[in-house]
This record gives C-alpha cells, sequence and structure tokens, in this order.
C-alpha cells in the first residue's frame, strides 16, 4: 500500500466500520466433535500409563530383572572363582605344600 | 435453550446442550479469534479449543460473569498465548536463520484480508490490521474486541477485569498511537 498522508488518518482509523462479522467455517462443529475424540482416545491412552496397577506393575517387572540378574552374576562369580582356584598352574610352593616338605626338622 | 440451561446441560454432560452451546457462540468466538491472529486457520484451531476447554472446564464455571464473558475471556486468553508462542518460534528461526536453517515459517508476513470489510475499505483496512499489531496488548484487545466483535465497553470491562473508564482509556490511547504510527510512517516517506 502507498503510504497514507494526513487527510486519510481518518479513513484508516474508520476502515473497519460497517464490518460484517466473520462466520465459523462450514463443519466446524463435526471438526470439532472430531478433535474432541481423538483428543480422548490419545488421553485414555496417556491415562492407561498413568495407572497405578501398570506403575506398580512395571516396578515390580524391574524389581524382578534387577533380584534375577544380581543372583545370576553372584552365582557366575562363585563358578569362576572356583574354575580359576582349580586351573591355577601348579608352583614349588604348591607342591611342597601339598606333599608336606615344608617340614626339615627330620634332616637336622 | 436459555444460557442457564446450556450450563446446567453441560454440567451434566448432555450432547444436545454442548450442540447448543457450539451454535450459538461459535461465530463470536471465531470472529474474535480471527481478529485477534489474523490466520483463519489458526482462528478455527484456537475457536475449538475455547470449547474444548468450556467442554472439560464448566464445572469450574461459577456464574459470576456471563457464558459469553467467560467464553470471550478464553478466546482472548488462548489467542494471546498462540501469538507469544508464534512469535517466540519467530525469535528462535531468526537465531536459527544465523547458522544457515531458516525457518520457512518465520517470514510469513502475509497481508491480511477480513472476510467481513467492504471491498472499498480493503486496502485501508488490511493496513489497520497491519498497525493492530504494533499496540500494546491490552489495547490491542480492547480494539478488536470493540470494533471486530462489536462488544459493549461494559463487557469488554468484564472481559479483561477491568472498569469502563479503563476501556474508554485504553481504546482513546488505541487511536492515538494509530494516529501516531500514521504519521510517523507518512513523515519517513
Amino acid at each position: 500500500m502507498n503510504l497514507p498522508n494526513q487527510e486519510n488518518q481518518e479513513r484508516i482509523l474508520n476502515s473497519w466500520d460497517g464490518l460484517q462479522k466473520a462466520e465459523a467455517p462450514p463443519y466446524f462443529y463435526t471438526r470439532l466433535i472430531g478433535r474432541m475424540q481423538n483428543s480422548l482416545v490419545t488421553d485414555t491412552k496417556r491415562t492407561f500409563l498413568l495407572r497405578p496397577a501398570f506403575i506398580t506393575t512395571v516396578l515390580i517387572l524391574a524389581l524382578i530383572i534387577n533380584v534375577v540378574s544380581m543372583w545370576v552374576f553372584k552365582n557366575t562369580n562363585t563358578q569362576q572363582a572356583t574354575t580359576k582356584q582349580m586351573n591355577t598352574p601348579a608352583t614349588i610352593e604348591s607342591f611342597a605344600k601339598a606333599y608336606d616338605l615344608t617340614n626339615t626338622a627330620v634332616y637336622e | 435453550m436459555t444460557e442457564q440451561e446450556i450450563i446446567e446441560g453441560l454440567k451434566r454432560g448432555e450432547a444436545l446442550a454442548f450442540s447448543e452451546l457450539v451454535a450459538v457462540y461459535q461465530d463470536r468466538i471465531f470472529n474474535t479469534s480471527l481478529g485477534l491472529l489474523q490466520h483463519t486457520q489458526d482462528a478455527e484451531d484456537i475457536a475449538q479449543e475455547v470449547f474444548i476447554q468450556v467442554y472439560t472446564s464448566i464445572h469450574s464455571f461459577k456464574g459470576e460473569a456471563k457464558l459469553s464473558t467467560w467464553l470471550y475471556r478464553i478466546a482472548v486468553t488462548k489467542s494471546l498465548d498462540f501469538i507469544r508462542k508464534k512469535n517466540r518460534k519467530k525469535r528462535l528461526g531468526k537465531i536459527f536463520s544465523i547458522f544457515g536453517e531458516a525457518d520457512p515459517s518465520a517470514n510469513d508476513l502475509i497481508e491480511f484480508n477480513h472476510p467481513g470489510i467492504q471491498q472499498e475499505q480493503k486496502e485501508a483496512a488490511a493496513y489497520l490490521f497491519k498497525l493492530v499489531n504494533q499496540l500494546p496488548e491490552n489495547q490491542r484487545i480492547a480494539f478488536i474486541l470493540n470494533k471486530i466483535e462489536g462488544i459493549s465497553y461494559g463487557e469488554i470491562a468484564d472481559i479483561l477485569k477491568i472498569s469502563d473508564g479503563a476501556v474508554d482509556s485504553l481504546l482513546q490511547r488505541a487511536k492515538q498511537n494509530f494516529r501516531k504510527m500514521i504519521g510517523g510512517e507518512n513523515s519517513t516517506g
């Protein structure tokens, strides 16, 4: 638009006079109901996730998984320790200890 | 259905009361939102949100104000929230554009033509819509409610929770600001 001059200041200010009110678009109500039903479905899904029964079940499951993992981990560690002990290569000290060769009193 | 019957029906969750509410107020709420937002699709979205909020929070309506006043208040609040969010997005868009990630919605300065404007006033009215966005928030709301929706000073006072005199003062200051803006552009041109 061309820049207005002082004379048409009032014309601009009064340009909304006699304005016809805009009407809501056709099928406004139908679209509104559709949107409400959609948001209701989403809310139901969200509400399901926030239900105490659902939250408690998830927490109990997490606890069970943790306990089982700890038990399995502990068992694996014990087993590994035994195997490690069994697999330790024989040294002179262990041989001497096993045949009680540390007592030198006999030769004195 | 009277206003009271609509309220009572809504509180009981009656679909008929809700459809009556929408039938009575949809044009007023849409027209108000359109005046504030200057965008048809956004105005429809906001008008829908207004009715959804009325449906979900009708139990908090104590009847101290008229139902229409409550509806207009929700429409104004939601429209202003929407504008603020949009402006925040625009500012972020400008920041991103510095780093080369331009937001296409950042430059949507399209001239708005209200569908109810007379043909011969179209150009001047579009210019006034551009200027109205530069007004302080309260002056803008008062001016749009009065000029676009034709609401009385008394009801605007109820909607904004101010006195009738304050509404008059807001409208006077809005006109003064318009004159300054028009004069300013004229002197720079």
